[in-house]
């Protein structure tokens, strides 16, 4: 006990010390009002453990000209800001300073992570296969067949996918779309064939000349639609599982801090708070009771959380 | 997780959606809008996305409906093997099968109450499928729908005025066909068996992310069912055979502004033969054209609000041109010694505008308030004796409310009032209670009130035997007319029924079971029937008059259930009493018992089987007790395969109807009819792709 005390004044006094001196600059994308809150929810965060510390939130097109030598870590929210940033550390303007990527697909910050001189990190959008599997279980216990349809930017993820489902007791059947003509023939067999359809994030696939007719598809087939964000539940997907900015922001604050004591970089991370919300409306219509509540706690004590 | 609550609050709280369905109206719904709208933030996690599902263009659950109801849906329809809707009600409770022969299948709830389906409600996509020229008739208007368009068959049973107007007096069947946007691509379905079965369907569907269509081509035909005789041998077969073609456009488009238009036309011809299933009644050929357009048109105002137009146009000719054998009605062949050319054809036209609004009032509140306009005639010299076109006119205005008094108390009331022109006013009120205190339980408690307003032909029909050789009517020595099938008055009324009914509705997810079950009473009022009037001064007359009171009660319920991936079952079964003192054989005119059973099964290889039955208690369709017909056991048994053909879907299938042989399913041999039509086994082969 006493040891564990030590420990915590220990940290907290390197924490102390290496913030009074190290700058954090948190670099903003721009179009969604998301990038905002988060980069507050960090800022606030970081502020929180230490009321001293030197935070700011800039503009990332500002940040990518350089930075100053007390800049000891880099935030980037969005992928506008970490693919500026990857450039600018390609072209030498960034030293070697860690960057802390957030707010942005897994495809996206792995496309980019190589371009980086220094050190990176990411607390990615994707939330992780197993847990929206779980999900699947949690909700729909009496079906096993899970259709997802997966355009070229998604392809990647189909064998985890795969996995995931298999290891819940659930059968993942995957539908490769390459164009709009794929989508329709696609769609009218994950329909036919399926008891769920998950929605994997995909231009080629969900995009907005096709999510309504998607929406209406399997509205009309009472196949319950899964969507990634809360846009898709208010949209008419039945279920959603995502992470807010506000629970993004709070873990990327929890992992610079880590970082300003010197912890190893850690790898990639998925959310790990998150929100499941429900189109009561859509479901009822369709014969479901869901509970968002209890479908969280579910996954959470699952999860051990 | 208090993040979690909060966004709970956003996504049901319905101002939030009032707010941004403003925000988003211009938008709201339309795919050139939509292709407008930027790409989302960060692959779509981030932004928003405009209503598509808004809570007016919800349908209720089962949980909600306000009565009984069965869906048959698409799965049921191509594992059964079902080649007419009619025979597909075979499995819903309370209805029973037949036809006065093999060409006419007529699907009745509470049957001989109802011979013709002329006390159904049969909608297509929200048009109204009756004949105007006869009493109403829905049996040849179902069979306007190619089987393969069908997306599912919802009947309510039990009486539904308050929504769906006069005719919906004991039931609705509404059918619904696939939108083109999921009937994309092209299909091939050929039936090929014995007794003359030949089945083909053409189909094919385009389109873009606007819009769809679809064309659909079908032909059907058999040779119906097969004459027996008890006694002299000499008779030729049944004269039933089915010659039906038809074609059907669907075309689903979105509209700027969040409109949606469905358009649809198409045209059937049906030839089904007649005669000779009772003596003297030679051969003939009847041909029924339809043509119909509908449109629907349908705006979301606002998330919670959304209104729609439907237009729908029907033309209906009739023609059955048949050579009378004056030895069949007594005294005629004294007068006319020689074969009497009869043609008793016809042609009506119907058309309807529907205008209704719907609204999320609140939380707990939805309301759907409409009104309609419908005008429709009827024009025959066999039914009228005259080329005069008779009409009528029907304004209606309605309105339900559906109201969540709390979670587990639903309140679904509402009601329609109908101006008819030739018969006044009439009141539809409908009060239903749901209680679903536990998510798998669901009771109902209700009373309605429904009316059937008579058809053209009963309020006005004048059918005399013709004298051939002067075109008047056949007059007996002494001023008396010959026959004069009918002669209505105009005093005919409209029908009324009171219902009243208790239901469950059992929804066990886990167990993947359903169960539904109705206990009713109806008290039916005024039920019109031909009948001898004799009138002083004059000769006698056969006028439609509300004579008939009826109580019925009964208790019918249905089971669905999956036991396993690959295994369905269904069971439904009826319990029917009738009761009436001014028709007191009325009673045997309902099995008091039928049920039926379907199991179908997923084999490995793609193997597939379908094994059927259904079981009809002992009734007369007919008025004379000679007509009863013994309770009857049909098998269905089908067995299919799936398989790709060249890469296309495909499935090759084998049915057998009525694996017992021949049976009767209208009446049998008796004093009577010596000469009935059996229903025979019959087999055949399908085969279908999809590509």
């Amino acid at each position: 006990m006493f040891k564990c005390y030590l420990l915590l004044l220990l940290s907290m006094s390197i924490a102390l010390a290496s913030s009074a001196q190290a700058a954090v600059w948190i670099a903003v994308s721009e179009g969604s009002a998301d990038y905002g809150s988060v980069a507050e929810e960090v800022r606030a965060g970081l502020l929180r453990a230490d009321a001293q510390a030197d935070v700011s939130i800039r503009p990332w097109t500002e940040v990518a000209q350089g930075i100053p030598s007390q800049v000891k870590l880099l935030v980037s929210v969005g992928s506008p800001a970490f693919i500026g940033l990857a450039e600018a550390s390609a072209g030498g303007r960034l030293g070697r300073t860690p960057i802390v990527a957030t707010l942005l697909q897994r495809a996206v910050f792995e496309a980019q992570r190589r371009r980086l001189a220094g050190p990176v990190t990411g607390i990615v959008l994707d939330q992780p296969p197993v847990r929206q599997m779980a999900l699947l279980r949690y909700a729909f216990p009496h079906m096993r067949r899970v259709g997802i349809m997966l355009g070229p930017e998604s392809q990647a993820v189909q064998a985890i996918l795969e996995k995931a489902a298999t290891d819940l007791g659930l059968q993942a059947n995957i539908y490769k779309v390459d164009g709009e003509a794929d989508l329709y023939a696609a769609l009218r067999r994950v329909l036919e064939e399926n008891d769920l359809l998950l929605v994997v994030p995909d231009a080629a696939v969900y995009n907005g000349g096709s999510i309504q007719n998607i929406l209406l598809a399997s509205y009309r087939q009472k196949v319950p639609l899964i969507g990634f964000s809360p846009a898709y539940v208010r949209a008419g997907a039945m279920l959603a599982l995502y992470s807010t900015p506000v629970q993004i922001g709070s873990q990327t604050a929890r992992t610079v801090r880590a970082l300003q004591v010197d912890a190893p970089v850690p790898a990639v991370q998925s959310p790990v708070e998150f929100v499941v919300s429900v189109n009561t409306s859509v479901a009822r219509s369709l014969g479901f009771r869901l509970s968002e509540d209890a479908l969280r706690l579910q996954l959470q004590n699952r999860e051990g959380m | 997780m208090a993040t979690g609550k909060k966004k709970r609050g956003e996504v049901l709280s319905h101002a939030a959606w009032r707010q941004r369905g403003l925000a988003l109206l211009i938008g709201a719904g339309t795919s050139p809008a939509l292709a407008e709208i930027p790409p989302l933030a960060e692959g779509g996690y981030l932004g928003d996305l405009p209503v598509v599902l808004s809570v007016t263009r919800l349908a209720q659950s089962l949980a909600d409906t306000p009565g009984a109801v069965t869906i048959i849906d698409r799965d049921f329809i191509r594992r059964s093997g079902a080649r007419t809707v009619a025979e597909l009600l075979r499995f819903v409770p309370g209805f029973r099968i037949s036809g006065w022969n093999g060409a006419n299948a007529i699907a009745a709830y509470h049957a001989r109450l109802d011979e013709y389906g002329s006390r159904l409600q049969v909608f297509v996509d929200g048009r109204s499928v009756y004949s105007s020229l006869y009493l109403g008739d829905t049996h040849r208007g179902m069979a306007e729908v190619a089987m393969e368009d069908v997306e599912r068959i919802e009947i309510l049973r039990g009486s539904n005025s308050a929504a769906y107007g006069a005719n919906a007096f004991l039931g609705v069947i509404n059918i619904i066909t696939r939108n083109s946007a999921d009937t994309r691509g092209a299909l091939i379905s050929v039936n090929q068996g014995d007794h003359g079965i030949s089945d083909q369907t053409v189909r094919y569907g385009w389109g873009s992310e606007d819009a769809s269509y679809r064309i659909t081509a079908a032909r059907r035909s058999d040779s119906g069912y097969v004459s027996k005789q008890a006694y002299p041998a000499y008779y030729p077969p049944a004269s039933d055979d089915t010659r039906l073609s038809q074609f059907a456009f669907r075309g689903d488009l979105h509209l700027p502004q969040g409109d949606e238009l469905q358009l649809q036309f198409g045209s059937t011809r049906h030839q089904a033969d007649d005669g000779d299933s009772t003596v003297g009644n030679a051969p003939y050929s009847t041909l029924n054209e339809t043509t119909y357009v509908q449109a629907k048109w349908n705006r979301q105002m606002s998330s919670t609000s959304s209104v729609s137009l439907l237009a729908t146009f029907d033309d209906e000719r009739y023609s059955a041109y048949k050579v009378e054998d004056p030895t069949r009605i007594p005294g005629l062949a004294a007068l006319f010694p020689f074969p009497i050319p009869v043609d008793t054809g016809g042609k009506s036209q119907r058309s309807q505008i529907e205008f209704s609004h719907t609204q999320q009032q609140s939380d707990t509140l939805r309301t759907v308030w409409g009104a309609a306009w419908r005008r429709e005639s009827a024009q025959s010299r066999e039914l009228f004796f005259s080329d005069y076109v008779y009409s009528q006119t029907q304004h209606r205005i309605f309105g339900n409310l559906e109201w969540r008094l709390s979670p587990q108390w639903l309140l679904n009331a509402g009601g329609l009032s109908e101006h008819n022109s030739e018969v006044g006013e009439s009141l539809a009120p409908r009060i239903m209670l749901n209680y679903q205190p536990h998510p798998a339980h669901t009771l109902r408690i209700g009373a309605t009130k429904a009316t059937r307003t008579p058809s053209l032909f009963e309020l006005y029909g004048n059918s005399p035997m013709i004298n051939p050789q002067t075109g008047a009517p056949a007059m007996l020595p002494g001023g008396r007319p010959l026959d004069w099938k009918v002669r209505a008055t105009g005093g005919a009324r409209p029908e009324r029924i009171y219902s009243q009914e208790v239901g469950w509705l059992g929804d066990f997810r886990k167990q993947a079971l359903l169960i539904d079950v109705r206990a009713y009473k109806e008290q039916i009022r005024g039920l019109l029937t031909r009948r001898h009037l004799p009138l002083p001064n004059t000769y006698d007359i056969n006028d439609y008059v509300n004579a008939i009171d009826a109580d019925l009660q009964g208790l019918e319920y249905q089971v669905q259930w999956r036991p396993r991936a690959g295994t369905r079952l269904w069971f439904a079964q009826a319990f029917t009493s009738t009761r009436s003192d001014t028709q007191r054989d009325l009673q045997d005119g309902t099995p008091h018992n039928s049920y039926s059973a379907a199991w179908f099964q997923d084999l490995p290889a793609n193997w597939e089987f379908a094994l059927m039955y259904s079981h009809v208690g002992a009734a007369n369709w007919r008025w004379r007790p000679s007509q009863r017909l013994d309770a009857y056991g049909v098998t269905n048994l089908r067995l299919a395969r799936h398989f790709r053909l060249a890469g296309a879907r495909s499935e090759i299938a084998a049915t057998i109807q009525a694996l017992e042989g021949d049976h009767y399913e209208f009446i049998q041999p008796g004093v009577d009819d010596p000469v009935v039509p059996v229903v025979p086994r019959r087999a055949f082969l399908t085969l279908r792709t999809e590509f």
